[in-house]
């Protein structure tokens, strides 16, 4: 539900999505924490390789594309909030601006590996850089698969009426892509900017 | 537009807050050597902007508590976990 | 006598968790797993230090991993009630990609360990080296598989359109969970050393983690819902 700032009223408290969509995102995020405190493991046993190797990342794009995904977001909550309201054509055409946000970041990384390996800096360069591209490869593998969720919400936004599960498994899609978005949030500062 | 009304709620609000926090933490991040306590800081910045996604994009705000009360955890233990790797390893 | 065998051939799942641990883990000491960057003749000393215990473990697993195939044959059944009782594309799907299970993912890694003795004990270590290779690739190579199975359950989930669903819907989404957890693992061919390795944070322990529960989780649904079938089936007795 959409609140103004100024809402006094509390609303009554209701689960977004199914109970398993919970199991499923808060299992990725504890997985995802593993490998972030793994990650961190590493960078403790040589921490002046790890940061040598940090300034070699491009900042500017993960910058950019942290952006990216915090725009495709706003976009999604906007499209669920247009679809609660009955609005179709605002909700399709926030859901295709997130799509186009989530290609862009695709692209953006894609521009990244490539301009990496063509440095020198694979993956097999440097634990760092084995760390970086499996963490960043896990993450765009969701990437990859919140855009075919993302296409899965674009065919519902259709539909004339929609039950209460169908409800719930839109929404449950639609926090899949803010756990794309939390994720990336935790990866960017992890990778480009803790030395 | 209704789309201009939807933007003025708490997402669109914390949206702002989490452009702004992003641009802090690379103002922040870019430049110092290893074992800075601003590490720690970035870090905690980006543990509040995963609660920020979690309770105003996922909406669980207004989730159950318990939900809720995980989710603040996970922030809390994430920033707690990776800080101390990063101070004590 | 069916529900009994079904009961049985899912317990058979638990069963072979816990042949993996005994045996694989403790008398064969196979986990944790040797570092794919080890030397030939690391390999070697590791093989004549440990071969009693790595010849009963494997001996003893070859005949212990045969119980993944009863536990799947109760799956695959359960995935037929899912679709509507019938040899739907999903049943036969988790059929296919099971089969493949004990002699790709079992019987033919464990022979290629089991040979390395004989190079062992001619000293060829490189040949060792390679069997020990292939024993590791293909026994965590063999993922995909259970990536395919792990879908198919999804789905089945999702789609069951039965009054009482097969599976609950939650563990619908906890499927996708493991089939993203799981799918690291096929990058053990890629990588020799690190968190993607065959003895690596992401490609080994956390998929072997995630394939544990999601065992355990499979057993305890699949014993639920065969009590039910159960319970329907059985005729009202009239009272006299």
């Amino acid at each position: 539900m959409s609140e103004r700032l100024a809402d006094t009223a509390p609303p009554t408290r209701r689960l977004p999505g199914e109970q398993g969509t919970w199991v499923f995102l808060l299992g990725d995020m504890l997985v995802f924490g593993v490998f972030f405190a793994t990650f961190m493991v590493e960078r403790a046993r040589e921490p002046t390789q790890f940061d040598t190797a940090r300034r070699t990342l491009h900042t500017g794009i993960g910058f950019t594309n942290t952006l990216v995904l915090l725009l495709s977001s706003l976009l999604v909550v906007l499209a669920i909030s247009a679809l609660r309201h009955g609005l179709t054509k605002p909700a399709r055409a926030c859901t295709l601006g997130a799509m186009c946000c989530g290609m862009l970041f695709v692209a953006l990384k894609a521009a990244e590996y490539w301009s990496m390996v063509a440095a020198g800096h694979g993956a097999g360069a440097g634990t760092f850089y084995l760390y970086y591209f499996s963490l960043t490869g896990l993450h765009l593998l969701h990437v990859v698969l919140g855009l075919a969720v993302l296409a899965f919400v674009l065919s519902q936004v259709r539909r004339p009426e929609l039950s209460p599960t169908r409800v719930a498994v839109i929404e449950g899609a639609a926090c899949f892509w803010h756990l794309v978005d939390l994720l990336w949030i935790v990866l960017f500062p992890l990778l480009y900017l803790v030395s | 537009m209704p789309i201009v009304q939807l933007l003025c709620t708490r997402a669109g609000f914390s949206w702002v807050l989490l452009i702004a926090a992003t641009v802090a933490s690379v103002a922040l991040g870019i430049d110092h050597g290893t074992g800075a306590a601003v590490s720690v800081v970035v870090l905690g910045i980006a543990a509040a902007k995963v609660r920020l996604v979690g309770l105003d994009f996922m909406e669980l705000r207004h989730a159950p508590l318990g939900l809720r009360i995980v989710f603040e955890t996970y922030c809390v233990a994430l920033w707690a976990v990776l800080s101390a790797i990063y101070l004590w390893l | 006598m069916q529900p009994t065998l079904q009961r049985a051939c899912a317990w058979c799942g638990i069963g072979f968790l816990v042949a993996l641990f005994v045996m694989f883990m403790l008398i064969a000491g196979l986990i944790p797993p040797l570092s794919p960057t080890s030397s030939a003749q690391e390999i070697t000393q590791h093989m004549i230090d440990d071969k009693l215990r790595i010849r009963w473990g494997v001996a003893l697993m070859l005949l212990a991993s045969a119980s993944v195939v009863p536990f799947n044959a109760a799956l695959s059944l359960r995935i037929r009630r899912a679709e509507g009782g019938r040899w739907g594309v999903l049943s036969i799907t988790q059929i296919l990609a099971a089969a493949a299970l004990y002699p790709a993912g079992f019987y033919t890694p464990f022979m290629m360990l089991a040979a390395a003795r004989i190079w062992v004990i001619d000293s060829s270590p490189e040949l060792t080296l390679a069997l020990d290779d292939l024993f590791w690739l293909m026994l965590i190579g063999l993922v995909g598989t259970l990536v395919l199975q792990a879908l198919v359950i999804t789905i089945a989930t999702f789609t069951d359109k039965s009054p009482t669903p097969t599976f609950p819907r939650w563990f619908g989404y906890f499927n996708i969970w493991y089939a993203i957890l799981a799918t690291p693992a096929a990058l053990v061919v890629v990588f020799n050393a690190g968190p993607l390795a065959w003895n690596g944070v992401f490609a080994f322990w956390v998929p072997l983690g995630a394939f544990a529960g999601w065992y355990v989780a499979l057993v305890v649904l699949m014993l639920r819902s065969i009590a039910a079938d159960e319970s329907d089936e059985r005729p009202a007795v009239p009272h006299v």
